[in-house]
């Protein structure tokens, strides 16, 4: 705030939300060429003006456009709200480098900036108009269940001959959001945050579920199960945010290691519930006979639904679940054992590691599906059992533990010498060193990685369609050829399955980041001057 | 409690494995061995002899027992035989079983399976005992010749006089063996919880008890890999035989490839997998020069202080980061086809370009005419490099003029290209029907709407990874570097060229690497888009031939080549890179 | 053997003794761990109980193996029939997206031609059509590599019957139960439609025309284009989803394949008001024959038969007007009425005979040939014995073509069933 050469007269005092206003400028358009007096300030807020006329300009002459009458008024309002502020936000721009003259100080900031607000104006106006007046989302609501949990599960909730089996996947849905908050509940997530985005996710979900329009399934019966489910999230989270509070570290770890298991169990139970083998069917039969709770387990007797039936995204998570958790193990066996200096350890691992890696996934998952059975089919009792799933989510493993391995052993080398000698020296034996010294050590520090990793899995389930496995993307892209209804509505399914894909993996890096925020991994560099 | 838990459990799921290998395995050496021959006619067709049998069963074995021994570093001194004694008494077990079967009678049923898992098991018992080289050294004492020798010669006779044992060892087999290597286990895991003894002893021990583990998993693979290459189901020996000639008949169906012509009707299926391979390799490359380009332009964009350019470049980077590719691809292709303009409304650029969803016709000229560009672009370069063999002058005069110089190659070479240029030339032969209409063929080229898509997507998919590699090793040079540059009044240009680009190509390449092998073998997507590149092809043919090893084993050997490929080259460049030691 | 007591033990097993509390120990653990495991094994050997009905898998095996033992290698190979009734289920190889032949609409209904006889024959071997049948989609690139990987039981999906795939592809074809060609499928805007009687091929000369790779459609337009030198360029797509997307997006100007689902295409395109200003018209010529018939294995005899006669059952009952309606009170004095409703004749394997109401059954679920057919193509109301003439509301008419029955001057014949 010093007098400057440029006007000779020092400005008056700033209040914050001029301060403020100027440092944006600053980062959006560059250096003024009047910094530091007050003809600065004035011109901000000639930009702010012009800014603000055009907005409502634009806003009233959109609102008022001719559309449709399939468009309703949300989308109209929607519509014209977004495209008129950053049309106003380019004026704005525009205004302010032309009469601050930020060109002639900062050309390429200046530059930048006015490119990058085109660009901004024009991508957003592109999405606007395809997402809220061209499409035709009827497609997406009439068909919630199917892309859902597949063909067999919409046609038991819908047709009376067969009996409806969505109530299996309820006490899996219970149980997801329990772990979920108490996952939350023990971790350094602050109340507030968590509070907020649980909120926001929650109502999308119930205004996707809850939508009546084109519903063919119980609408209320659903309000009330996601109600439930979503009370037994925040009963969770408050009930261990409240036990880690007052317990010790170690206390926590424990029972971090407990729900850590109760997951691996959630994803056994979703596989046995939604298809119970024949020593569940006789376990629930035994149970079903104690009086007062046994009627709980007499659905469990019957056969299920077999997981040649099983579709949508449904599928995906399963598959994709296998991948990681199975994957992760058989990461960490292949990673000791390419580092090991036993040959009889050391070959095998290289050559399963390099022969699986050097093929894309398409071909190992086209392999698991024709090749494959004739390899184990001796093994099975029955070859029948051995599923179109279950070989997917045997490729899976295999494919994402050679990349994991490959992650692991990156670890693996970067772990201190100093820490294997000394537990040398206090007496531990290889197998013990391994499993308590080193790979806690090469998981902490490449656990980002491997979530990533993940990921990759995750968005590699869209390959099932490839080999006719009914997944949510198949579902999705053949809709518009067998919805009657909703003929030729091409491109909706496909947005809306990149952007459900798209949520997911999202939700997933922002773990990873929060992870290594936790593990203390990121460091600060330079070069922004760059 | 929990531990006796676990070891109970680990015992039954160690049974269970060598029993449900094990009871196949018996019945496939049987089928593989039995002769039936009537009338001078062998009705079993998997029939291939017990000699066979029993050598590829032994050489699997022999090639997991030397493994286990790891006497490999032992033969660099051949003259000391005791250091690889054991390994060649491996070898010589081996041709003496080889020797006994063809001199002696072993039934199928029975003596044959009994030899050939009896072995391993034998082995991996003397394995774990560890008095081989000291027997054959002969420096052995009565105890290790009395504990290793017993169970040998008891073995051997068995397995000669098996007729005459009890039915109960012979019904059983399975159980006998999985018993053995059940209690072999324990006794394995024992010893090796001791932690008695120096560590080579553990590890032998360890070598002999994953030995002795994976003794039924190999030996079930490998005598069904036999049974599958003979097996008597005609379809599934179809599917297995390793035979390519199958690849010299004509191809069956149609694909769209350039440059490399392959014509339905005339030209042998090995000329289309050719063609496809060029369709894949141009695709990657494409891809890989554009998604570099784009990627560092984002990734720098990342780190300038315009928040606006490097919020959207931040936004770029996650959108398509998180975005799978198929459905990316799937998406880009039915949106083009559904925004591009029909064909027959001929939307061009001023007569030059035509673009429609049909295809996308650009001006060509003739092909000296680029050749003479290409030679007048290498020949400067050149010139340059020549120039600047001292060290090149980098103050700002002699930049401008060495960018002049190239503005003007580059001008001239246009203008060159341009004289020679033809433009796409649209023929009406039924005007009513605008199906006919089409772009007379030497007078364009043509860029099919697959091609555009499938590199669309992939460079829009890999320039975001691209954008965070670059901005990761950017971010990682040393502050102090930059703020030096600084300092010393380097213009921005030669503080990119003489400082950061050095230092961030260095953590640059590796992760580049990656990414590029990445690309290729996510080139196998063009499935999804109807581009006809190798994936594709090769996958309609396993439906149309039903060989399907030979055509995945081609599939995973293209994949690999190029991916070593690329990864030769950058590894080249990395050398050059890092040549100067910072 | 060689007894030995513990202190021998010691040398002989264990390298140093102090090992020998720690071996005591582990061999408590292991002891008591075995004792564990055998009640466990036993337990639940005890829990896993077979169901009784008929034939079990393990019969199936004892089969294969007694076969085995006699000194062939594979004995005569275990029929279909006995491993679905072991299965308790039926797996069909069906299409989803062809309205008319084999369908699957979005809440998860089946209908169509196809899914009509796979029905049918479910309910010839006594199972309940409604629930006792996994569909498995297959593509028209996988699904003979299924049927020959046993993952389906019979492919019923628009399949021609060729030579080279009756020879070459492990395939056994029986029953045609849909004589179709092949058409095309012409956008009106792009290709000028000249009318029927000037209709020539070179109509299509330069039109951009989509096709299935993989199939038989494929190969027979090539030849045509070929031979007629029309001048078309021929695009392939991986299956009817894409070819229809890019119909009514421009790329293609037409998709040909079998008639039938040309015309269900058009059918459902205009229905719903999809590429309103394409003026979709079909090509009056048919490229080729497509008899599309359903698909067993090679070798599979008694399946085979089953296969084939359900239909032929289906066509005798309508050359014989007896209905779902009326065939509970249908004159069973006329002997061939009798043999048709009452008896077996023979089909099914020595485990597994057809009942002897067999064909009572199929009639109760799906009906005959002209109720199935109605039900595929028409509005559902035919009283199945009226004729051809008498089914309204048809998107593909069956009075006038091959489909019908041979009394109305149609291909669908039945030989005698006695």
């Amino acid at each position: 705030m010093s007098s400057d050469s440029f006007s000779g007269r020092s400005p008056r005092p700033r209040s914050d939300f001029e301060i403020a206003l100027l440092d944006v400028e600053v980062g959006f358009t560059g250096r003024s060429s009047e910094e530091g007096t007050d003809k600065d300030i004035v011109f901000s807020y000639l930009a702010l003006a012009v800014g603000s006329i055009w907005f409502l300009l634009m806003f009233s002459s959109h609102y008022s456009m001719e559309l449709s009458e399939r468009v309703s008024s949300i989308d109209r309002l929607l519509y014209s709200l977004g495209t008129s502020f950053f049309q106003s936000f380019l004026i704005w721009i525009l205004t302010l480098t032309i009469i601050k003259r930020t060109f002639l100080r900062t050309p390429s900031i200046a530059l930048l900036g006015v490119g990058s607000a085109v660009a901004v104006y024009y991508i957003v106006e592109l999405s606007l108009e395809i997402a809220l007046l061209t499409m035709r989302w009827d497609i997406i609501w009439a068909n919630r269940v199917l892309t859902l949990l597949g063909a067999r599960m919409t046609e038991a909730m819908t047709q009376d001959y067969l009996p409806s089996q969505n109530w299996r996947l309820w006490p899996v849905i219970y149980l997801t959001w329990g772990l979920f908050g108490a996952a939350y509940g023990l971790s350094k997530t602050k109340t507030k945050t968590f509070s907020m985005y649980f909120l926001i996710g929650t109502l999308v979900i119930l205004a996707y579920a809850l939508n009546p329009e084109y519903a063919n399934y119980n609408v209320n019966g659903a309000r009330t199960k996601l109600l439930y489910a979503t009370s037994i999230a925040i009963l969770a989270f408050a009930t261990f945010r409240y036990y880690s509070n007052i317990s010790d570290e170690y206390m926590v770890n424990r029972v971090k290691r407990l729900i850590l298991l109760l997951a691996v169990f959630d994803f056994i139970m979703a596989i046995l519930i939604m298809d119970p083998p024949i020593f569940l069917q006789s376990i629930a039969a035994y149970l079903e006979l104690i009086p007062v709770i046994g009627s709980l387990f007499s659905p469990l007797t019957e056969p299920g639904v077999p997981p040649s039936e099983w579709g949508g995204l449904f599928v995906n998570i399963i598959v994709a679940a296998a991948g990681c958790v199975l994957g992760l193990g058989v990461g960490i066996l292949l990673a000791f054992g390419r580092q090991s200096k036993l040959p009889i350890l050391k070959w095998p691992s290289v050559s399963i590691i390099e022969i699986v890696r050097s093929g894309p996934l398409i071909c190992w998952l086209y392999f698991a599906m024709y090749l494959l059975p004739d390899i184990v089919d001796p093994l099975f009792s029955n070859p029948e059992d051995f599923d179109n799933i279950i070989r997917m989510m045997v490729i899976f493993s295999l494919f994402g533990g050679v990349y994991i391995a490959e992650v692991i052993r990156g670890g693996l080398q970067a772990v201190d010498s100093g820490q294997k000698e000394a537990a040398m020296a206090l007496g531990l034996t290889p197998i013990q060193t391994k499993r308590l010294v080193e790979l806690p050590n090469a998981i902490r520090t490449t656990l980002p990685t491997i979530v990533s990793q993940f990921i990759g899995l995750w968005k590699d389930t869209t390959l099932l369609f490839i080999i006719n496995i009914l997944d949510f993307f198949k579902i999705a892209k053949d809709m518009p050829n067998t919805d009657l209804s909703f003929l030729g509505y091409f491109l909706e399914p496909l947005y809306f399955s990149a952007v459900v894909f798209w949520v997911f993996a999202f939700y997933l890096s922002r773990v990873s980041i929060g992870v290594e925020k936790g593990l203390g991994l990121i460091k600060d560099g330079g070069g922004e001057k760059a | 409690m929990s531990s006796t838990i676990i070891y109970g459990i680990s015992i039954w799921l160690l049974w269970s494995y060598c029993s449900k290998t094990l009871t196949p395995t018996i019945g496939s050496i049987t089928d593989l061995s039995r002769s039936f021959v009537v009338n001078g006619v062998e009705l079993n067709p998997s029939y291939i002899g017990e000699n066979q049998v029993a050598w590829w069963a032994s050489a699997a074995i022999l090639m997991l027992f030397l493994l286990a021994l790891n006497e490999f570093g032992n033969i660099i001194n051949p003259r000391n035989l005791n250091g690889y004694a054991t390994s060649l008494f491996g070898v010589l077990s081996v041709l003496v079983v080889q020797l006994m079967i063809s001199i002696l009678d072993f039934t199928p049923t029975e003596g044959l399976p009994f030899l050939i898992i009896g072995m391993p098991v034998l082995a991996s018992y003397l394995l774990l005992l560890g008095d081989l080289p000291e027997i054959l050294s002969i420096r052995a004492s009565r105890g290790q010749y009395l504990r290793s020798g017993i169970p040998t010669g008891f073995f051997i006779l068995l397995s000669l006089f098996l007729t005459s044992t009890p039915m109960v060892i012979r019904q059983n087999m399975v159980q006998l063996f999985s018993a053995s290597i059940v209690i072999l286990t324990i006794f394995a895991w024992v010893m090796i919880k001791s932690e008695s003894g120096d560590p080579r002893e553990q590890d032998r021990r360890f070598s002999a008890l994953v030995f002795m583990i994976s003794v039924p998993g190999v030996l079930f693979v490998t005598i069904r890999f036999l049974l599958l290459l003979n097996n008597p189901d005609t379809v599934t020996r179809e599917r297995w035989n390793l035979d390519w000639s199958f690849m010299n008949d004509l191809n069956s169906f149609i694909i769209n490839v350039w440059p490399v012509d392959a014509v339905f009707g005339e030209d042998t299926r090995w000329r289309f997998y050719i063609a496809a391979i060029v369709n894949s390799a141009r695709a990657t490359l494409l891809s890989i020069v554009l998604c570099t380009i784009l990627g560092i332009f984002i990734g720098v964009m990342r780190l300038s202080s315009n928040k606006l350019a490097s919020s959207m470049a931040t936004v770029y980077v996650e959108v398509f980061r998180n975005l799978p590719l198929a459905v990316l691809l799937f998406l880009i292709a039915t949106q083009l086809g559904e925004t591009l303009p029909l064909f027959r409304e001929e939307a061009n650029l001023n007569g030059w370009l035509y673009y429609s969803n049909k295809g996308i016709w650009t001006p060509t000229t003739e092909t000296w005419r680029l050749g003479l560009f290409l030679i007048l672009l290498i020949s400067v370069w050149i010139a340059f490099r020549i120039m600047g063999r001292d060290g090149v002058d980098d103050s700002n005069r002699a930049v401008l003029q060495r960018s002049g110089i190239w503005g003007a190659t580059t001008v001239l070479g246009i203008a060159l290209m341009i004289e020679g240029a033809t433009t796409p030339e649209v023929v009406k032969p039924i005007p009513e029907s605008p199906a006919s209409w089409s772009v007379v063929e030497s007078t364009a080229f043509e860029i099919t709407p697959m091609f555009t898509a499938m590199v669309m997507g992939l460079t829009l998919f890999t320039a975001s990874v691209v954008a965070e590699v670059v901005r990761g090793s950017i971010q990682s040079l040393p502050r102090g570097q930059v703020e030096a540059a600084v300092s010393l009044a380097l213009t921005p240009y030669q503080r990119l060229r003489l400082v950061i680009l050095p230092q961030a190509l260095r953590s640059m390449i590796p992760l580049l690497n990656s990414q590029y092998m990445n690309v290729w073998k996510n080139s196998s997507l063009a499935i999804i888009v109807a581009y006809s590149d190798v994936f594709y092809v090769i996958f309609v043919m396993m439906n149309n031939v039903g060989k399907l090893i030979p055509l995945f084993i081609l599939l995973l050997v293209t994949y690999q080549a190029g991916s070593l490929l690329i990864s030769g080259f950058m590894n080249a460049y990395n050398a050059r890179v890092t040549r100067v030691r910072i | 053997m060689i007894w030995v007591s513990e202190q021998h033990l010691v040398p002989f097993f264990a390298e140093s003794l102090y090992m020998v509390p720690i071996l005591k120990r582990t061999m408590q653990r292991l002891i008591a761990a075995t004792l564990m495991l055998t009640m466990m094994t036993a337990a639940f050997a005890g829990c896993t109980g077979g169901d009784d009905d008929g034939l079990t898998q393990d019969d199936v095996d004892q089969a294969r193996e007694e076969g085995r033992l006699a000194g062939i290698a594979e004995a005569t190979p275990v029929s279909t029939l006995d491993t679905i009734m072991a299965r308790d289920s039926l797996k069909c190889g069906v299409k989803e997206s062809q309205w008319g032949m084999g369908f699957l609409s979005t809440d998860g209904v089946r209908s169509g031609l196809d899914i009509e006889y796979c029905k049918a024959i479910a309910a010839a071997i006594g199972l309940d059509p409604m629930t006792q049948i996994e569909w498995i989609p297959a593509s028209s690139q996988d699904r003979f590599e299924k049927l020959a990987s046993e993952e389906i039981d019979v492919l019923i999906r628009t399949t021609t019957w060729t030579t080279s795939r009756d020879a070459d592809l492990n395939a056994d074809f029986a029953g045609i139960n849909f004589y179709d060609g092949q058409g095309i499928l012409i956008r009106g805007d792009a290709v000028n439609n000249p009318g029927a009687d000037s209709y020539t091929s070179s109509a299509l000369s330069g039109a951009n025309i989509c096709v299935g790779t993989g199939t038989t459609t494929e190969g027979n337009l090539a030849d045509w284009n070929t031979v007629n030198s029309v001048g078309a360029t021929v695009v392939g797509v991986a299956d009817a989803a894409e070819g229809t997307q890019k119909l009514v997006a421009g790329e293609c100007d037409a998709f040909t394949g079998d008639m039938s689902a040309m015309v269900a295409k058009k059918y459902t395109l205009e229905l719903d008001g999809t590429c309103a200003d394409c003026q979709l018209w079909i090509a009056p010529e048919l490229l080729s024959k497509e008899p599309l018939a359903a698909a067993v294995r090679d070798n599979d005899d008694d399946w085979k038969d089953v296969v084939e006669w359900v239909w032929f059952g289906m066509v005798t009952a309508e050359e014989m007007s007896i209905t779902s309606d009326n065939y509970a009170t249908a004159d069973t004095s006329v002997p061939a009425v009798d043999r048709l409703l009452n008896s077996n004749l023979g089909l099914g394997t020595e485990a597994n005979p057809l009942p002897d109401t067999w064909m009572q059954s199929v009639l109760d679920s799906v009906g005959n040939y002209g109720e199935a057919y109605d039900n595929s193509f028409c509005d559902g109301t035919y009283d199945g014995h009226s004729g051809s003439a008498a089914m309204t509301g048809c998107v593909l008419d069956r009075a006038g073509t091959d489909n019908a029955l041979v009394s109305e001057g149609g291909l669908q014949f039945a030989p005698p069933m006695r």
